[in-house]
This record gives C-alpha cells, sequence and structure tokens, in this order.
C-alpha cells in the first residue's frame, strides 16, 4: 500500500532535484581520489607495525569516512593519518562534527542506513541502542581473523572494563575503546587554602560543606553541567555515593526487579537534597544554563573552586595557555562510601564500524589504527588522551611524565573501583533521560519541593519502562 | 516628500513644546540605537581581544588587541564553512528567483486554479514550524541520496525563501499596468514574449532587492542544513556554533567568527537599504 | 479577471472555464515549477509527518515499525507537560507579539518624524533584521550572562536590579522575549513606517484644520491608515514566534525545568535526541492545528475590530 505512493513521492523529488541540480553544477565535492599528500615520503616507524605488510596494500584506492567530534585525542589521531594513508594506500576522510548536531543525528542517520561513513567514534554507552537497531557491525569476526588483524595489535591490552562495555552480554564485541572518561572531581588547591581547607573532600558531605563554605560574592564553591541539554551527565557521577550497584546491565539505575533506584526512599531524598542545596547554593549564578564548557572556564579563572566532571578535561585543565589556573589545580577521586565499592563511573568513548558501509574491511583497518597503541601513544605525547585504555600505553612512561602525580593516582582509583553502567545496557537506555533531566533542572532551579520533583521523576521513568515492556528478562542477568 | 509637506502646516502647539518634543523623541531614537549596537560593540570588541580580556567586567577598552582569534579561526574549520556558505547562498538563489519570479507574475495576473493552490499552500506552509517538515525531509532526502549535498540544501532552503519570493514578486508586478501587455499583444507578441520583454525587464529593480533578500535568508539559515547538511555543506551559521560556539569556552573566536558571519550582510545592508526597504515593505504594504 | 480582457478568442473564453483558455493555461504553466517544489518540500513532508504521528516509528526500531492508531495522541493527553509546554509556547508568542507591536508601533512613529538624520537612523534600525538568527541567540546568551554579561554590567552602573536572565525560571521566556525584541521591533517598526510614510499629507492637514490635536490625528488618520499592513505585521509575527526554534534552543535549552520549554523544541528533541519520532510526529499534528486556530482567530477579530 505504501510503495506505489512511495515512488511517486520518490519521481517527484527527483524531478525536483534534477531541476536544481541543473542550476547548481559542479556545486557537490565530488570524492576525487586523489593521492594522499604524503605519497613518497617513508612512512612513520608509529604507523608500521600496524597495518598488514606495506608492500600488499590490499585496500589501497579505498576511500574511509570517519566521523567523530574534535577534541583531545581525535584532534591528535589527525596528524597520524597522513602516513597511515602512505602506508596502506587508503584514504582516509576525518570528520570532526558539532558534538550536539552529531548525538542528535547519528541515530537517524544509523536508521537511515546513511552508508556516507564508515568509522565513527561515540560514547559506548550507545551500543545497546545501536545493537537493537541492527546498525553495527559486530567486530569480533575481525578481531579473531589474523590476515585482517596483526597479533601485534592484541585486544586483550585493552582494559577489561573497556572491554566490557563493547561486549553484548552473548559476548559479541561492537566497539572499540579509545579513552576511558572517569569521573573526577577538580579542585583549586588556592582557594582551598585559602577558605582553610586542608585537602580535598573524602564524601559527598564534605564536598557540599566545602562547596557552601567557598561560596563568596566573587566566587562560587562548586560547579556541574545544568543546562537541561546536558545536565545529565555529572550528578550521575555523584549518585555512586548512595545507590548500590547491582549488576552489568542495570549498574546502579535499576534493582533486579526493574524499580528505578534514585526513586527510592532513602536514595531518592538523599541525593536530591544534596543536589538541591549543592546547585542552588553554592554553584554560579545561572548554573542551570551552564554546558561542561561554562564551568571549565570558571574553573580555570578560578570563579569556581570544584568541578565535578569527565577525568578527560585534565588536558586542557593543565595547560597553562588555557588555563590561568593550571598550576593550582588538584585532582582526586572521592572515596566510594560503604554502600558501594564500584562508586566511580567510567564512561569510554568508542569507534565502531557502520554496519552499512561498503568497504568494512577497510574500514576495520582505520579503526585498528586508531585504536592501535602507537595512534594512543602519539595522543598521550600531545597531551591530547589522558586515559587511555591499552594497559601497555598506561604504563608507557610517556603518560607519568604528561600529566599530574594527583591525577594519575586518581585515574588508578578509577580504575579499581570502576562502574562501566554509564547508562542502563538496555536499548532503552536513553530513553529515560527526558523525566531525569527535567526533574535535575527543576532541582537546581528550586521549582518545587525536593520529595515531589524526585517523586514526579520517579513516575516518568516507570512510565517509559512499562511502555517498553518492563520488567521483562534481559539476557546474562537473573532477576 | 509628504513629510516636507507637513511641516508648512501650522499645528496648534506651542513652539516650545514642539521643540521639547523633537529632543525627546531623538533621546529615545539614540537610545534605542545604543541597545540596537550593543551586540554588535559587543561582537567587534571581543573579537580583537585576547582570551584572557574577553569575559572581564567591566569591559576593558585599554587592554592591549589581537588578531589571535582571526588566525585561530583561520586554522581551524570556520573558512570553509564560510567558502560553503557563499556557494550555498549562491545555489539556492539563483532556483529560487527563476522558479519564483514567474510563480509571482502568474499570481499578480488573474485568478486560476493552480495559483489559488499555491498562493493557499504557500501562506499555511508560513504558518507551520519546519520542525514539522524537517524529519520525513531528511529521510525522504537520505533516500535521494541528497544529505550533504548543495541540491538538497537549495530544496530545503525553498520551503521558507520561495514562499517570500513568491508574495514579494506578486506584489511587484502588480504594479505595472496590463496596459503595457496589452499593447504589446496587440503588435502580435506572444504570451510568453510579453512576459519575457515587457513585463520582466520593468520588474528588474525589484528583482534584484528580492535577490538581495533571498540572498540574505539563505546566508542566515541554520536549521535546514543543521540537520540536511554534512561535513562538505556545513554553512558558517551552523560553523559558528560547531567549531566555535559550542564550547563557549573562548569567547574572542566566538566574536570573531560571529563578525564574520555578521559583517557581510551588514555592509550589504548599508549599502542597499533603499531597496531593501522597498522590498521589505512591498509585500505588507500591498498585502 | 483583467488578464480576459484582451483574450484573442471570446468563444473559446466563454465555452472552458480555464482547463483550455490560453491566458490560464500559460499562467498556470509559468507557475507550476514553484508549484511542484512547494509540493515536494512542505506538502509531502508534511503529509508523511501526519501519516508518522500514527505510527509507533523511531529510528530505534528501524524497520519494524507498525501502525498504532491513536496511541501517540493518548499519550500526549496523558503527558502531564503537554499543557505546560503548550502554555509556555502562547505565553512566548503572546508575549513576543505584543511587546513588538507596541513598542514597534513606538518605533515607527518616532522614525516617521521628519528630521536631520533621519534616514540613516533607518538604515541602522534596518541591520538586527538582517541578522542571522544564531548569531544573535548565542551574543544574547553572552551579553544576559549574569557574572561578565554587558546587560548586568549596565544595569548595576545605573543601579538597577541585576538578574538572573537565564537562570531565573521565572526570566526564561522573558529574556527569550527581550532577545526577540531585538530584531522583532525594527521589523515592525520599519514594516509600518511605509505605511506611516504612505498616509496623504492632504488628510492630515485637513483634520488639523478641522481643529484635531496631534493625538487625534495619531490615533483617528494615521492608525486607522496603517490598519492593514498593522494587521498583516502582527499576523507574521506570530507565525514567526510559532517557529521560532534557534532562539529558545541556543538561549536557554527550554530550561530551567520547563520554563522555557517551547512546543518547537519539545517536538525537536523527541524526534532527533529522545528517538520518539512518532510521538514527536503527533505533538507536530497538534501544534499544527492549534497555530491554525490561533492565526484564523486572530485574523478574524482583527478583520472586525478594524472596520
Amino acid at each position: 500500500m505504501l510503495s506505489p505512493r512511495f515512488s511517486r513521492v520518490a519521481v517527484t523529488v527527483t524531478t525536483v532535484a534534477i531541476l536544481v541540480g541543473a542550476c547548481s553544477s559542479s556545486a557537490t565535492t565530488a570524492p576525487t581520489a586523489a593521492p594522499p599528500a604524503s605519497t613518497g615520503t617513508a612512512p612513520s616507524a608509529a604507523a608500521g607495525s600496524t597495518a598488514p605488510s606495506a608492500a600488499a596494500q590490499p585496500y589501497a584506492g579505498q576511500t574511509v569516512v570517519v566521523n567523530t567530534i574534535e577534541g583531545q585525542e581525535f584532534t591528535a589521531f589527525k596528524d597520524e593519518l597522513p602516513a597511515f594513508e602512505a602506508q596502506t594506500g587508503i584514504k582516509v576522510s576525518y570528520n570532526f562534527i558539532d558534538p550536539t548536531t552529531y548525538q542528535d543525528k547519528l541515530p537517524i542517520q544509523l536508521a537511515a542506513h546513511d552508508s556516507s561513513f564508515d568509522v565513527f567514534f561515540i560514547g559506548s554507552e550507545n551500543l545497546p541502542k545501536y545493537v537493537a537497531q541492527g546498525v553495527v557491525e559486530p567486530l569480533d569476526p575481525y578481531i579473531q581473523d589474523t590476515t585482517k588483524t596483526p597479533a601485534s595489535w592484541d585486544y586483550t591490552d585493552v582494559l577489561q572494563t573497556a572491554r566490557d562495555v563493547c561486549t553484548t552480554p552473548d559476548g559479541h564485541v561492537y566497539c572499540v575503546g579509545t579513552h576511558l572518561g572517569a569521573s573526577m572531581l577538580f579542585y583549586n588547591k588556592k582557594m582551598f587554602a585559602a577558605a582553610g581547607i586542608s585537602g580535598p573532600p573524602q564524601s559527598t558531605d564534605d564536598v557540599l560543606a566545602d562547596a557552601l563554605k567557598l561560596t563568596t560574592g566573587t566566587q562560587s564553591g562548586f560547579c556541574m553541567r545544568g543546562d537541561k541539554t546536558q545536565n545529565l551527565l555529572d550528578p550521575i557521577y555523584s549518585w555512586g555515593y548512595w545507590l548500590p550497584f547491582q549488576n552489568k546491565v542495570t549498574g546502579y539505575w535499576f534493582d533486579s526487579s526493574w524499580n528505578f533506584m534514585l526513586g527510592q526512599s532513602p536514595y531518592a531524598n538523599q541525593f536530591g537534597t544534596w543536589y538541591n542545596q549543592i546547585m542552588t547554593k553554592a554553584a554560579p549564578k545561572g548554573i542551570t544554563t551552564y554546558l561542561f564548557s561554562n564551568c571549565e572556564s570558571d574553573l580555570e579563572q578560578s570563579k569556581v573552586a570544584m568541578w565535578w566532571d569527565d577525568s578527560s578535561f585534565v588536558s586542557d585543565l593543565t595547560d597553562p595557555t588555557k588555563s590561568a589556573a593550571a598550576a593550582d589545580l588538584g585532582f582526586t577521586e572521592i572515596p566510594c562510601a560503604a554502600v558501594n565499592p564500584q562508586c566511580v563511573v567510567v564512561g569510554p568513548w568508542a569507534g565502531f564500524i557502520n554496519k552499512n558501509s561498503t568497504h568494512k574491511d577497510a574500514a576495520w583497518q582505520v579503526l585498528q589504527f586508531l585504536t592501535g597503541k602507537e595512534a594512543s601513544t602519539y595522543a598521550v605525547s600531545k597531551k591530547a588522551l589522558a586515559n587511555p585504555v591499552r594497559t601497555s600505553v598506561t604504563q608507557d612512561p610517556t603518560l607519568s611524565s604528561a600529566y599530574p602525580a594527583d591525577y594519575l593516582a586518581a585515574v588508578a582509583y578509577a580504575g579499581a573501583h570502576g562502574n562501566p553502567v554509564l547508562l542502563p545496557f538496555i536499548p532503552e537506555g536513553v530513553a529515560i533521560i527526558p523525566p531525569i533531566s527535567l526533574g535535575l533542572s527543576e532541582l537546581a532551579s528550586n521549582q518545587g519541593s525536593v520529595d515531589s520533583i524526585m517523586a514526579t521523576m520517579t513516575a516518568g521513568v516507570n512510565a517509559i519502562m512499562k511502555k517498553a515492556g518492563y520488567p521483562k528478562p534481559v539476557p546474562g542477568v537473573s532477576p | 516628500m509628504t513629510t516636507a509637506t507637513l511641516q508648512g502646516v501650522p499645528i496648534r502647539r506651542p513652539r516650545r513644546r514642539r521643540r521639547l518634543g523633537r529632543v525627546v523623541a531623538v533621546v529615545i531614537l539614540l537610545i534605542g540605537l545604543l541597545i540596537t549596537f550593543m551586540p554588535y560593540a559587543w561582537i567587534l570588541f571581543t573579537a580583537f581581544k585576547l582570551p584572557v580580556d574577553a569575559n572581564a567586567v567591566p569591559p576593558n577598552i585599554f587592554s592591549p588587541y589581537t588578531l589571535i582569534n582571526f588566525q585561530h579561526l583561520l586554522a581551524g574549520s570556520f573558512p570553509g564553512s564560510v567558502w560553503v556558505s557563499v556557494v550555498i547562498t549562491t545555489v539556492s538563489t539563483i532556483p529560487t528567483l527563476i522558479i519564483g519570479v514567474p510563480a509571482g507574475y502568474a499570481l499578480s495576473r488573474g485568478r486560476f486554479r493552480t495559483g489559488r493552490l499555491l498562493g493557499g499552500w504557500l501562506l499555511f506552509s508560513r504558518l507551520i514550524p519546519s520542525v514539522v517538515f524537517i524529519l520525513p525531509m531528511y529521510l525522504f532526502f537520505h533516500l535521494l541520496g541528497l544529505i550533504n549535498t548543495f541540491q538538497g540544501l537549495a530544496l530545503a532552503y525553498m520551503t521558507g525563501l520561495l514562499p517570500f519570493t513568491i508574495w514579494l514578486m506578486a506584489g511587484y508586478f502588480a504594479d505595472i499596468p496590463v496596459d503595457l501587455e496589452e499593447a504589446a499583444r496587440v503588435d502580435g507578441a506572444s504570451r510568453l514574449q510579453t512576459f519575457l520583454r515587457i513585463d520582466l525587464p520593468l520588474a528588474v529593480p525589484g528583482i534584484v532587492t528580492i535577490g538581495l533578500l533571498v540572498s540574505i535568508g539563505a546566508w542566515n539559515e541554520y536549521f535546514g542544513p543543521l540537520i540536511l547538511g554534512g561535513p562538505d555543506t556545513t554553512p558558517a551559521t551552523v560553523g559558528l556554533q560547531t567549531y566555535v560556539g559550542e564550547s563557549f569556552l573562548d569567547l574572542g573566536q566566538v566574536a570573531a567568527g560571529s563578525l564574520v558571519l555578521v559583517l557581510p550582510i551588514l555592509i550589504l545592508t548599508l549599502f542597499t537599504q533603499r531597496g531593501l526597504l522597498r522590498g521589505l515593505t512591498a509585500g505588507a504594504v500591498k498585502g | 479577471m483583467t488578464a480576459e480582457q484582451f483574450d484573442r478568442a471570446p468563444s473559446v473564453r466563454k465555452n472552458v472555464r480555464g482547463a483550455l483558455d490560453p491566458e490560464r493555461s500559460f499562467l498556470a504553466l509559468i507557475a507550476l515549477p514553484a508549484l511542484v517544489v512547494m509540493i515536494a518540500v512542505t506538502a509531502i513532508p508534511f503529509l508523511a509527518t501526519i501519516g508518522l504521528a500514527f505510527t509507533n516509528y523511531d529510528p530505534l526500531r528501524g524497520d519494524s515499525w507498525s501502525i498504532i492508531g491513536l496511541d501517540n495522541f493518548t499519550d500526549l493527553l496523558n503527558d502531564p507537560n503537554i499543557p505546560t509546554i503548550i502554555w509556555t509556547t502562547l505565553y512566548m508568542v503572546t508575549a513576543i507579539v505584543i511587546a513588538e507591536t507596541i513598542v514597534g508601533l513606538g518605533l515607527a512613529v518616532l522614525l516617521a518624524i521628519p528630521m536631520r538624520g533621519i534616514s540613516i537612523a533607518r538604515t541602522l534600525f534596518l541591520v538586527p533584521v538582517m541578522t542571522a538568527g544564531i548569531a544573535v541567540a548565542i551574543v544574547w546568551k553572552v551579553l544576559l550572562n549574569p557574572d561578565y554579561g554587558w546587560v548586568n554590567y549596565f544595569l548595576g552602573l545605573l543601579h538597577l536590579p541585576q538578574p538572573v536572565w537565564l537562570g531565573d525560571p521565572a526570566l526564561a521566556i522573558p529574556s527569550v522575549v527581550i532577545a526577540d525584541m531585538w530584531t522583532g521591533v525594527p521589523f515592525m517598526a520599519i514594516l509600518l513606517l511605509a505605511g506611516l510614510l504612505g498616509v496623504p499629507a492632504e488628510h492630515k492637514e485637513a483634520a488639523v484644520v478641522d481643529g484635531a490635536s496631534a493625538r487625534q490625528v495619531f490615533w483617528y488618520i494615521e492608525v486607522r491608515a496603517i490598519q492593514p499592513i498593522l494587521i498583516i505585521a502582527i499576523l507574521f509575527r506570530t507565525m514567526d514566534s510559532f517557529r521560532k526554534f534557534e532562539g529558545v534552543q541556543a538561549l536557554t535549552g527550554g530550561g530551567p525545568g520547563l520554563a522555557s520549554q517551547v512546543a518547537n523544541l519539545e517536538i525537536y528533541q523527541r524526534a532527533f535526541v529522545y528517538d520518539q519520532t512518532g510521538s514527536a510526529a503527533a505533538l507536530s499534528v497538534v501544534m499544527a492545528i492549534i497555530i491554525i486556530i490561533v492565526i484564523g482567530l486572530m485574523y478574524w477579530t482583527l478583520r472586525r475590530l478594524s472596520r
């Protein structure tokens, strides 16, 4: 019934397109297979060992499109590409896309079976959704195939946590991590000393007490993203100090009968009160419009004393050309409370291969290169990769010379107490965000009592879960 | 003209009060202009400041001036997106005019079913927010391979630009007397020849003005390319948000990028203001 | 009608209504490309949106979607946030239209005063109208920042209160309105100015001679004369306010809480952020109906008032 109408639509639109196309000749950039600029120069040692024998170049002439966001290791990786292109003959089109647009557009692109890109990097928490959609390529066949993956690439070198988040309960691998973003507290030692506080906070209660003490007319004690489009990410870092970790699928989000844990008593009131207090009494004015960049900028200019966010920001924060407070900053993990020894949320970013890619083998070579030891070590040496996922890279002296000791100690603590379930490992993981985000925004702007806001939030999450057919059994977890 | 004659009219009001009224009017206008130009002042001021001074309160006019923000902009992806803006503005304005000008003429001359349908639909399409169109459009465009192409974006831009062009052109053509056409017809010109040789040349000033307004509209377009564009077709509006605005870290760069986005339009507006004023108001006055 | 006057074949014109009439077919022919494009880029996507509203399609489900009848609409009815969002949308639209009409009319009257340099002022007020909406939103977000924004700095100089513009739920929509007024007021003023300058001087002179005061001349001659433009300008501004997207998205993101969550933003987020395509389409349909009703009522009321 749908198809004849649809084809008519297609014909109409195509006619128009041709009409327009005629008026805009040569407007599109034709993907010409120009030889890489660096052809002829000797391939660097860095690219040498990962790619298969240079002489063979089995994928020469293919163009692999990589989509990612700008910043940190992804910017550094770009420097490494010419050598890789010379080595393999693969042309890499490496695109940076605005983070917000990227997150919003990717699901539709994938759902529309868009084949215009081959490799993409994004937070690994999106994996369950992509697997349910059937839009990402399983990578274990490639990893196990020695003709496609040399032994030197060594998947077991990747930290267990980073491998876990890329593996579905049935054992298939769908992504390879590049960095292990861990929640971390950044604080300004100079401001702490001026307020007479001797060391970093040891509990969430300390965070609130210190933040209040550090808040004056000209500075604020604490910062966390409060803009409704980003406000989920930071508060969930603090939840691990109240909520016990359940399992690798639901994390601390749901208990075994799919009750939203944060909505349960006493967690709802404990967290709700803490968040409401710290955001309304110790955070900068206008916190509900703060993006991560506002917090970062305020911390760098000593306008706030603490910022709780992703550890990857260490690169910018310690860069004296960007951060006026670079020398004053300290890095810490708040020790886990007794209720939950796995309290530090980690959210690795990882590379995926688009299932609709038309040259997956070449795409795998590119992904393999970008997640290999050499690319990571290079990014670390550029101070662009603060928490690599490869054991060999974390032990490399390059890392310890690039980053401060207290930062590395915090990362080590995060590694030992990591909670890899950033979002519930179910396809509906993303779908439960709206009511939570809304509730957080209301808590941060005093729009109602803590109990009523938390109750509305819980009702919202429950409604979404019920509509999605929960409670239902999930593979790998016994209720 | 009309106002000059009014000046001669003795309005029954003491002269002093009139002069006082003038002064008040001038003061209010000046305050209005100050508010109007505050954002531009911020852009201009911040674009030439070091990042350290960009956030300074109060704004410090004596802190050093620098071109570093523009150097950073040039080094990034922003220049490419400015070029994309130039291309997309061109390839959307020209077809819009080619399709829209004849349609405007048709709408201004006589009533016929296609015209009524078109007129009704023009109004309706202006009623409905573009958010409503964009998702199915994405799916159709994807099916036809139009995502991340200039053809696709040009087509998408027409959702807003075409109704605007037709509406305003109809106003212009309505001013051209039908008698002129009749004279040409009597001399044996065909219907098409009449349109091409009589009406079109007379409408050239209007076409130029509306072409300018359409170009400005295309240059400022944000939502369409945000969704339907791609890495090769990111215009400066989206680029500003993508490459500089998103992080808001470096206000100097935000300002420098905004300046690049705003300046061409500002200059164009100042140079062509008479035509633009007429173009903008024509549709409303006629409507 | 006029075109038929010089139709060479009156007999044809008499018995065929439209189809074979060469004048009509010529006009239809040259209007056809525009009609085809408009159908392709607006009518078809709009019909598709209506269709989607009755399905459970979402990117997550991929190809295994089905028709679910009115479920999306009943879900909207049961969603406690939807009335707030529609109310916020109407609040924003009303505030924008009222504020811009009043201030815009005032500005137009000032700009119509004949004095030296007034044409420069008219040009300068044209500039904001032409400025890209996204640049306006980005710059106003910085200007309204409570810590380093210029707005609060100047308010402080004048010893006025310095509110937390974008972060205060009560001020979120007013902030959006202020940023919108920056382009909307000059737009309104320029449209109305054209009307004011077009009022024949003789009418005003006649009224003055009859003893009318300046205020009476303004209300009974000038405002009366520009009424048609005023109505169109108000309707256009209303439609544009309903379409407003980047001005809210970039400025407040809809927050804090639901304080500035307008329908467009909600539709966008449902469709693109939270993968609820069917529900976004249903809300689109509801909003389209609301907009048509509002515009229809306004048109009807304004028409009656102006008689």
